[in-house]
């Protein structure tokens, strides 16, 4: 014990005595040989992973690091900047069915989560003979928790995205729809698909608040008169940019199996209609425009008319000469007839294909209608089309062809896409001003007068001007007097048109409020003056009250209709 | 000898040097993939929200709010003025009237 008390111990380990030279470097050669081996191992270790790690693996990392994901597809907007479409991310479920342990058992845990498939669904979709089954495209993040937790292998959920049609029903038909790989299959999507698929947003010309004020407006009619369908469509008749297009029955898109062929058929655009007695605005005006008759002419409208086997009646037959104003109040079929025999069915033809109604729209879908002409455009042919049977158009084309005869006489192509401020559309001359002027003065007094079939129209103040139009349907090659099909088309102001509405309801019946009526003026009328006093104030039409010199100046003066002088403006 | 040491520590500087850079490098990939995550996330978070915003504003369902919360409905036309229709007081007046 003594030892540790000494210093000199301590001493040896901190400072040795010098040992003997030769032994000590034996010693030190043998410790140094021995300690160079771990040494040396480790250092090969430590570069080896070194330039594992950053050489050879390195692109991997990187490569994994950039998820670079594909371009989303732009959204669909309409002109205020409100989401129609857009693309959001989802939970996808699926399964790969080779890595499955036990389909049975996993179709049997799987069931209580798919509440859309049955077991035996879900068992044959993993039974299929593939490595990709998809088994949900929307898993919330609940049942993305609990189907972790059931542990099943072969069974994956992989975020991905989805079109989702916030608005839903609102703009289905235009708007279209996608595929499950995000492709347009159909209206806006697919024709606008080029530049969604680049990440493009689409502004459309559509406004959805007016879109919606339509929409319930012609969807209460269709109720209200137990009618099958409708459309309802609001053109700005100086830029020619559809502010809405409504088509009833319509369907959801974010569902859209779960629809009819029938809820997506979009009439709007697709279907061709005899419009019936609003052709007679078109009539009026190529009579105008041509020379054939001046607004003071008269017309012996007393006799039907006779041509081969048909005759040409009048819904209420008047034993007097009507003036060309008269003949659009009381929706004169034989004095429209008279007008078009002093036209002739070649220069009418020219005019409706001057108008737009011999060929499709360029309106930006794809469901574009084909209109449907006469075998034989004669002068049977010429006089039906002068009141609007015989040839079949889009309401699309005939509002178009109605804005320019009502509005300042120049045809503008209508458009779903949003011009931007300034634009200058093309425009096509076809009436000239007075025309135009004579035109929307007489469509004013078929609201504005009271033997007018349009009063129901009429929205104080916004000066309404429009036309009703009812069009017995063809069934089996035969008129059905019982199912018609009305229609109306408006515009407002009459003083400087800036708006055309065209509401149509199909087969609507009449109904004890209506005194068993179902006319236009019934059924579509009311819808017109609804909508212009809902929507009048979103577009910034100020209501007038009082007929300045300035305003008269805009419609025809002094008109006579059944022997009185008639006021345009009845404040 | 001496040039063997020295060449030893230029490589072993330069190595280094590389090294650290190197590093660097990845690090900043790595910052660079959290951020594109991040935005990833930030963008899907804003088209859910937009959607939403999207759904719960739709004109079709604050029509039928309005009809059950706020007895209004459309004004009558003869409520409606032009601006220039207001007789308006000249301002000089108005406002140093005593």
């Amino acid at each position: 014990m003594k030892q540790f008390l000494q210093w000199q111990y301590w001493r040896a380990y901190v400072w040795p005595d010098k040992p003997e030279p030769a032994k000590s470097r034996q010693i030190a050669r043998g410790r140094l040989r021995f300690l160079s081996i771990p040494a040396a191992l480790c250092f090969i270790t430590i570069a080896a992973q070194a330039t594992n790690l950053s050489v050879f693996t390195a692109d991997e990392r990187i490569y994994g690091r950039k998820t670079q994901d594909a371009i989303e597809r732009g959204p669909i907007l309409d002109r205020r900047g409100r989401l129609i479409a857009s693309t959001v991310p989802v939970m996808v479920l699926h399964a790969d069915p080779e890595k499955l342990l036990n389909p049975t058992e996993t179709a049997a845990k799987l069931n209580a989560y798919l509440p859309k498939k049955t077991e035996e669904q879900i068992y044959h979709l993993l039974k299929r003979k593939t490595r990709y089954v998809e088994l949900d495209r929307k898993i919330t993040p609940k049942r993305h928790a609990d189907i972790l937790q059931l542990g099943l292998p072969g069974i994956y959920i992989t975020p991905a995205t989805t079109r989702l049609y916030p608005h839903g029903r609102e703009a289905a038909h235009l708007v279209g729809a996608v595929d499950i790989d995000g492709k347009g299959i159909a209206g806006i999507e697919l024709s606008q698909n080029a530049q969604l698929a680049a990440g493009q947003p689409v502004h459309l010309s559509i406004d959805l608040g007016i879109q919606a004020i339509i929409r319930r407006t012609v969807a209460e009619q269709i109720e209200k008169f137990e009618a099958i369908g409708g459309v309802g469509l609001m053109l700005d008749m100086k830029t020619g940019e559809l502010l809405s297009m409504v088509s009833l029955p319509d369907f959801d898109p974010n569902h859209m199996m779960a629809s009819t062929d029938d809820a997506r058929f979009h009439q709007a655009a697709k279907g061709v209609f005899e419009m019936g007695s609003i052709f007679k605005i078109l009539n009026t005006a190529i009579a105008l425009e041509t020379g054939a008759v001046v607004p003071e002419d008269t017309i012996d409208v007393r006799k039907p008319m006779r041509i081969g086997r048909f005759t040409i009646n009048d819904y209420h037959p008047l034993q007097r000469d009507l003036n060309i104003s008269e003949i659009l109040v009381h929706s004169s079929n034989i004095g429209s007839a008279q007008m078009v025999e002093r036209v002739g069915p070649e220069t009418q033809k020219a005019y409706m294909d001057k108008l737009g109604l011999l060929r499709p729209t360029a309106l930006e879908i794809p469901e574009n209608a084909l209109p449907l002409l006469p075998d034989r455009w004669g002068r049977l042919a010429s006089i039906t089309i002068a009141y609007g049977h015989g040839l079949s158009v889009s309401p699309v084309q005939a509002a178009a062809a109605i804005s320019a005869a009502s509005g300042t006489g120049d045809y503008i192509a209508p458009t779903l896409l949003k011009r931007e401020a300034g634009h200058v559309p093309e425009r096509v001359r076809i009436f000239s001003a007075d025309t135009a002027k004579a035109v929307r003065s007489m469509m004013r007094l078929v609201v504005s007068h009271k033997s007018g079939t349009g009063n129901f129209a009429d929205a104080p103040g916004y000066l309404v001007g429009g036309k009703t139009g009812t069009a017995e349907k063809i069934i089996n090659k035969g008129y059905n007097k019982k199912s018609n099909r009305v229609s109306f088309v408006g515009t407002f102001p009459a003083h400087d048109p800036a708006y055309l509405i065209f509401v149509m309801v199909d087969e609507p019946k009449g109904q004890k409020h209506s005194y068993g009526y179902a006319t236009a003026g019934w059924v579509a009328a009311p819808a017109i003056r609804k909508i212009v006093e809902q929507t009048a104030p979103l577009l910034g039409v100020t209501p007038v009250m009082s007929a300045s010199p300035a305003l008269r100046q805009t419609l025809l003066p002094a008109v006579m209709i059944d022997g009185e002088e008639a006021i345009h403006a009845a404040f | 000898m001496r040039w063997f040491f020295l060449l030893t520590l230029i490589v072993a500087v330069f190595g280094s040097g590389l090294y650290l850079v190197k590093r660097s490098i990845d690090a900043r990939y790595d910052q660079l993939a959290t951020l594109q995550q991040d935005i990833a996330r930030e963008k899907n978070k804003s088209a859910i929200l937009n959607a939403e915003w999207s759904y719960l504003t739709r004109p079709d369902r604050l029509l039928q709010l309005s009809d059950k919360l706020l007895s209004m409905r459309p004004i009558d036309a003869d409520r409606i003025l032009p601006l220039e229709a207001i007789p308006v007081r000249s301002s000089h007046k108005g406002r140093h009237a005593q």
